[in-house]
């Protein structure tokens, strides 16, 4: 087990190193309030993202908070999770880039078990960590012989958080209900970011600042039922629905020098609607060793409402073109975990490692537009595998799991860029009976 | 009988491989302009403006003229002397105030003998004018206690009656000895041995005499020498000031800003920014360009004129001394001066912004050595400088690299 730590050590802090070289992803994350993410659990993500009718007494699924009712162990679980990006354009230029970041973070509480279960948790909600850079010389006008160097850091940094507190409550053997209360808060921040290539002249930043917090909820359900192809199989469906959220939002410019920014102007104040999300699907374990799950998410960001602008989303009177790319998102993935050993304990460690495969395509929430000369914006989709390991620790209820994500997202055409993408993430699963009374004689 | 490692064991390497790989992929980094299109930043690359100055003027402006020995460099600090009348700067009277300081030791027996001679001994240091012609200087003994820090450039103290001495200044003489008369001497004889001198002789003034058509320079190495029965004792100067009386008026020129150092006067210049509304200032060059050369054609022979070569830009706040920001040397090729500083920067970007104190510039000179040095500089740039790339601003002017706003 403490190798296992020390190799946990050693990944968060490749993650940590990844935060440090300033956490950059792709150029598509500038678009809306960046790139979506939905961590679920480490089960699901490994399984191409399907969560929501995915019933585990290990997992403790936050898509759909109707699966907390299936706790009887005190759960804990955090994930971090690490990417390496590579962004190529159609003239066959690259950039590659890397990011670290906390995935997710759960505790949740049997309160009667298997029937009420209480958690919180607290994971990203979108991600803005975009960089691109141009170098280029601007000439002295006095003395137009001497040019001075610069680069200039196009660079977007920050994103969404939800911080999540609900319950699982099941009304019967074969139905679960959810609610959570969603707070969703963060910052995205734009930034301009000019170096020269003499030290004598110090970095400006100019910087478009905009600070979000709102409320949400979630409602999920989930239906079950054993025995419909085989004695011991199970089939589950569930929904979860997640209602549009008003952020109340505060944007500020700043303009400084390194780290010394200074405010320009006054801080305006305005609102920002998050469609709501809706998301089925459906999970079928045909025994003990098998399970298959899928998942449909639904998010129509068309109807996006915001009194500031992001990237591809004007709502000033003054844009005439290309004011609102927001379109609504799709996204299906679905995969299977394979345990030989089953429910058996006895059989051997690489037995009880659970295997697990999917992949999923999303079609992103906004169309993109490659410049002028591209003619018309390009919708977005990534497809990518997903997979990884849990491994079974020395207390049964324990889970150590390594997964990865390899995918594409984008097009080379019409002046856009594809993303080739490879994450990986750790995560401990851990359970312990906690506030249990033992009863003696 | 193959012993088994423990299973954490077992998953220690492949797990270990897993996140050192992971660690070299957080490593790798090579950002590009691949993206660029799907940002469309178009607008806003660094620019270069030059702004030429919405005013250029010669202004009163505090002159400091004098030095304590505790200053730094003092020892080439300068006691300015004598009359030069410029064909372009006009006329320049200077007098010269140096006090001097007792050793702290003294051979034996020497305050007890009566001096014998006494010698000021002028390190030159300095000549404005013409060198040809000689150049008479009167010594006289300063009356009263007096400060040479924190007087006005035009300041006289005042002096006894009578002139002790005169010497003439030959042009080629580094090292001038003037030998004080006997009859000062036996009458400052007790003066001169006592232990409070310091605070009962104030010092001489170096005025121009009766012939003088040139300023001399004397630095703060110069003293006076005793002697007394084969006894010699130095008195270093220990205080110099130059109390100058410049042209009467600005002296004036169709082309050229005329700027002479000591004579209590500035170039004050004032921006007009609103162009350039909320942009983000990379950094500044404010220049001014000398024009040496065209002043200088019609000067006779053996005149000599010390151009500046080095000059200090104040920002001005209401009600406030001005504030040196920054020096700057001539770039002698381009005849250039180009002030360049991040606090320069930052006090035009809190203008551009709206809410700098400082309301304008002020180009004067450095505060040591001292000296009457001249420098013209191009009055006005060409129509259209600042916007035609084509055309070069020559004027005083702000050469900004900015972000425009909108970034």
């Amino acid at each position: 087990m403490r190798y296992l730590l020390l190799s946990l050590l050693m990944f968060a802090g490749s993650a940590a190193h990844a935060q440090s070289n300033r956490n950059y992803g792709t150029v598509y994350s500038r678009f809306g309030l960046g790139e979506r993410l939905s961590f679920s659990s480490s089960q699901s993500q490994m399984m191409g993202g399907a969560s929501v009718a995915l019933r585990s007494l290990t997992y403790n699924g936050l898509d759909n908070p109707a699966l907390w009712s299936d706790m009887n162990l005190t759960q804990f679980s955090v994930a971090a999770q690490i990417e390496g990006l590579e962004t190529e354009n159609e003239l066959g230029d690259q950039a590659r880039l890397s990011s670290g970041s906390l995935a997710g973070l759960q505790f949740g509480v049997p309160l009667l078990s298997n029937r009420l279960g209480l958690t919180f948790a607290f994971r990203p909600f979108s991600r803005v960590n975009y960089l691109a850079v141009r170098d280029g010389f601007v000439s002295d006008p006095d003395f137009p012989s001497d040019s001075l160097g610069y680069r200039v850091n196009f660079e977007g940094d920050g994103g969404l958080q939800q911080a999540q507190l609900g319950l699982g409550y099941r009304l019967g053997p074969n139905v679960s209900v959810g609610a959570s209360v969603d707070a969703l808060f963060g910052t995205i921040d734009y930034l301009q970011r000019t170096e020269f290539a003499t030290t004598s002249i110090a970095e400006t930043r100019a910087a478009q600042s905009t600070k979000f917090s709102g409320v949400s909820g979630t409602l999920g359900a989930l239906v079950s039922k054993t025995g419909v192809l085989g004695q011991e199989d199970a089939f589950s469906l569930g929904v979860a629905l997640s209602l549009p959220t008003r952020l109340h939002a505060k944007r500020v410019q700043t303009l400084g020098f390194s780290l010394d920014q200074d405010t320009l102007g006054t801080e305006a104040s305005g609102d920002v609607t998050v469609p709501l999300q809706v998301v089925a699907g459906l999970s079928y374990l045909p025994s003990a060793k098998w399970t298959l799950a899928a998942d449909v998410r639904y998010e129509p960001w068309s109807q996006f409402e915001s009194d500031f602008a992001f990237g591809g989303f004007d709502p000033s009177a003054a844009c005439t073109q290309f004011c609102n790319q927001l379109r609504d998102r799709l996204r299906v993935g679905g995969g299977f975990q394979f345990i030989p050993a089953g429910e058996n304990r006895l059989r051997s460690y690489f037995a009880r490692t659970a295997y697990r495969l999917g992949g999923y395509y999303d079609r992103a929430y906004f169309d993109a537009f490659g410049g002028e000369s591209a003619g018309s914006s390009q919708a977005i989709t990534t497809l990518a595998l997903t997979g990884g390991l849990s491994l079974p620790a020395v207390l049964p209820t324990a889970r150590f799991d390594l997964g990865f994500e390899v995918g594409t997202r984008g097009t080379m055409e019409s002046g856009l860029v594809r993303d080739l993408f490879i994450k990986g993430s750790a995560t401990i699963n851990f359970g312990e009976r906690w506030f249990r009374q033992r009863k003696l004689g | 009988m193959r012993r088994l490692r423990p299973l954490g064991l077992r998953l220690a390497g492949p797990l270990s491989a897993a996140a050192l790989c992971l660690l070299l992929l957080a490593a790798c980094e090579d950002p590009s302009g691949v993206g660029l299109t799907v940002l469309d930043p178009s607008e806003n690359d660094p620019r270069a403006r030059s702004i030429p100055a919405d005013s250029a003027a010669l202004a009163p402006f505090e002159d400091v003229t004098g030095a304590f020995l505790s200053a730094q460099g003092f020892s080439a600090f300068r006691g300015l002397a004598g009359r030069v009348d410029d064909p372009v700067y006009g006329t320049t009277i200077s007098f010269a105030y140096l006090d001097v300081l007792a050793p702290s030791s003294f051979p034996d027996g020497f305050r007890d003998r009566p001096v014998e001679q006494a010698i000021l001994r002028l390190n030159r240091g300095y000549v404005y004018g013409d060198t040809m012609a000689t150049t008479r200087i009167d010594v006289r003994q300063v009356s009263e206690e007096w400060s040479a820090v924190g007087s006005p450039a035009d300041t006289l103290f005042p002096v006894q009656d009578g002139v002790i001495t005169t010497f003439d200044v030959a042009p080629g003489d580094s090292l001038i000895e003037v030998p004080l008369p006997a009859d000062w001497i036996a009458a400052n004889d007790t003066t001169l041995r006592s232990t409070q001198f310091s605070t009962i002789f104030h010092g001489f003034q170096l005025s121009p005499g009766d012939q003088a058509s040139a300023v001399y320079g004397f630095t703060g190495g110069s003293s006076l020498q005793l002697i007394s029965q084969g006894d010699t004792v130095r008195y270093g100067v220990s205080e110099l000031f130059s109390g100058i009386e410049g042209p009467p008026t600005t002296p004036v020129s169709e082309d050229y800003l005329l700027l002479q150092d000591g004579t209590s006067r500035s170039l004050e210049l004032r921006f007009d920014l609103a162009a350039l509304t909320q942009s983000a200032i990379n950094t500044v060059f404010l220049r001014v360009t000398a024009d040496t050369a065209a002043v200088s054609m019609d000067l006779p022979a053996g005149f000599v004129r010390p151009f500046a070569r080095q000059l200090a830009l104040y920002g001005l706040v209401d009600g406030q001394d001005p504030v040196l920001i920054t020096t700057a040397t001539l770039n002698e090729e381009r005849q250039t001066f180009s002030f360049a500083s991040a606090v320069l920067t930052d006090i035009f970007q809190e203008l551009v912004l709206g809410r700098s104190e400082v309301t304008g510039f002020a180009l004067g000179f450095p505060l040591a050595p001292s000296s009457i040095d001249v420098i013209p500089l191009v009055r006005s740039s060409d129509t259209g400088c600042a916007d035609d790339p084509a055309v070069t601003c020559r004027g005083p002017r702000a050469t900004v690299f900015l972000i425009p706003s909108g970034g």
